[in-house]
């Protein structure tokens, strides 16, 4: 058996033997402020938008018949995410902390569009998840879609085409109305002009952009349950869970609106 | 952010680029990477500096961030060869011997799977606790504890082989 002596000697030995490059304080300052100052930006005029969907189906034409199981979704790799600072996703950048004795599953990739839009499951391999403790039987998915240059929803009536396009795009129906039925978002405590939340069918979304998030990419968090499916009724229902998951990312519902009635 | 805020970002750097870089280097097996890990790294933490900074200890937020990045690497990786690097190190000092047995044990590391070879990392050369390792990389107690088992199981059949012959014999990529 290797000894420990072996490892620890072997492995200072090499990371001793390989230079340090200097850090360039000026890129990083440069690089953060450049995408900090495309998000304020974004902020400004577009906040976010955010879906909450009950009834029978999974968003996502790519496979319907892709309902969550009833009980343990997620493989047995998954992770215990029970960190008080929470889990950064490797993929996408953003922190989410789930509640106590959530598990996580890694996005292997990040999401694509042209491959994944339309296969749009809640087991994407795109997805960070979130499963819930014991069966597992709740999971809240997270991924992010990247924006176009030129193509960043900048009012609330683009944002309310946009999360339209990709309800279509994923071959679920209807998909109109959606924005009606929406309540806005706030982002990191600023704009809320312009975010919405709203019910369409199967599973409660989010859709966000703009803050430390970035504006070049749409945040999309989901809960693969109906609003009053009995495996949410611990949390309050699937509203209250996805807007629990929401606070941490510190995007949170408008106080002036409420959602209507399902 | 305001200039203190920017004094303590620099001085954080100063303290620990050159072991976060370490570190990276230690998971990738590559300079250019390590290298870009280690920005992207810091990017993130000035974003979040304010909060970042009222972290009892900031570095192990960091640290957190450059190894999830490195593991998801690996996982993207279309192939988990092992890299075939070899540091430049002089044939006469004396060190030959001890060059090519340290070598051989970080070629082995470095075939192991991401998450197997983040434990051995983070436990061997930044000399972390169970509970600190547990917390980098948000997973529970025990699941490092089978990683660090499956981890030297891995290590024991390979530096057990005879060394890797001049036509690179003996030793394999394990793929994960």
């Amino acid at each position: 058996m290797i000894t420990q002596d072996r490892l620890t000697r072997a492995l200072h030995d090499v990371a001793d033997g390989v230079a340090a490059p200097e850090v360039d304080l000026a890129a990083v300052r440069s690089r953060a402020r450049a995408k900090r100052t495309r998000a304020v930006t974004a902020t400004a005029v577009t906040t976010a938008v955010a879906v909450i969907v009950a009834g029978p189906t999974v968003l996502g034409g790519g496979d319907r018949n892709a309902t969550l199981p009833a009980a343990s979704p997620l493989p047995s790799t998954s992770e215990s995410a029970t960190s008080p600072d929470g889990y950064t996703s490797a993929q996408y950048g953003f922190t989410i902390v789930p509640p106590d004795g959530w598990h996580y599953e890694a996005a292997d990739r990040t999401w694509v569009w042209e491959s994944d839009v339309r296969t749009h499951t809640w087991n994407s391999q795109s997805h960070e998840n979130f499963s819930s403790p014991g069966d597992g039987g709740v999971v809240v998915s997270a991924w992010a879609v990247p924006l176009a240059p030129g193509a960043v929803p900048e009012s609330r009536a683009a944002l309310n085409a946009w999360v339209k396009n990709y309800c279509l795009s994923s071959g679920e129906s209807p998909c109109a109305g959606m924005a009606d039925r929406a309540v806005e978002l706030c982002v990191e405590g600023s704009g809320c002009s312009v975010g919405l939340l709203g019910r369409v069918t199967g599973a409660s979304y989010a859709f966000f952009t703009g803050g430390t998030h970035g504006s070049d990419t749409m945040t999309i968090v989901a809960v693969w349950r109906s609003e009053t499916d009995v495996s949410v009724a611990p949390y309050g229902g699937a509203r209250k869970l996805l807007e629990r998951f929401l606070a941490s990312m510190d995007v949170r519902p408008s106080t002036a609106e409420t959602p209507p009635p399902d | 952010m305001r200039e203190s805020d920017e004094e303590r970002f620099t001085a954080f750097v100063t303290a620990y680029s050159a072991t976060l870089f370490r570190t990276a280097y230690l998971m990738t097996g590559d300079y250019q990477r390590a290298e870009d890990l280690l920005q992207t790294t810091l990017v993130r933490v000035y974003q979040r500096w304010s909060r970042v900074d009222e972290m009892d200890r900031p570095v192990a937020y960091a640290r957190r961030i450059l190894i999830n990045q490195s593991v998801s690497w690996w996982r993207r990786r279309s192939s988990h060869e092992t890299p075939t690097l070899r540091r430049d190190e002089p044939s006469w000092s004396g060190r030959v011997d001890q060059v090519a047995e340290h070598d051989r044990v970080w070629q082995a590391v470095l075939s192991l799977p991401p998450r197997q070879r983040a434990v051995t990392v983070l436990r061997y050369y930044e000399d972390l606790t169970e509970a600190e390792i547990a917390a980098t990389l948000e997973m529970a107690p025990g699941t490092v504890k089978s990683h660090s088992h499956a981890a030297a199981r891995r290590l024991a059949a390979l530096l057990e082989e005879p060394a890797p012959d001049a036509a690179g014999r003996g030793m394999t990529a394990v793929t994960s």
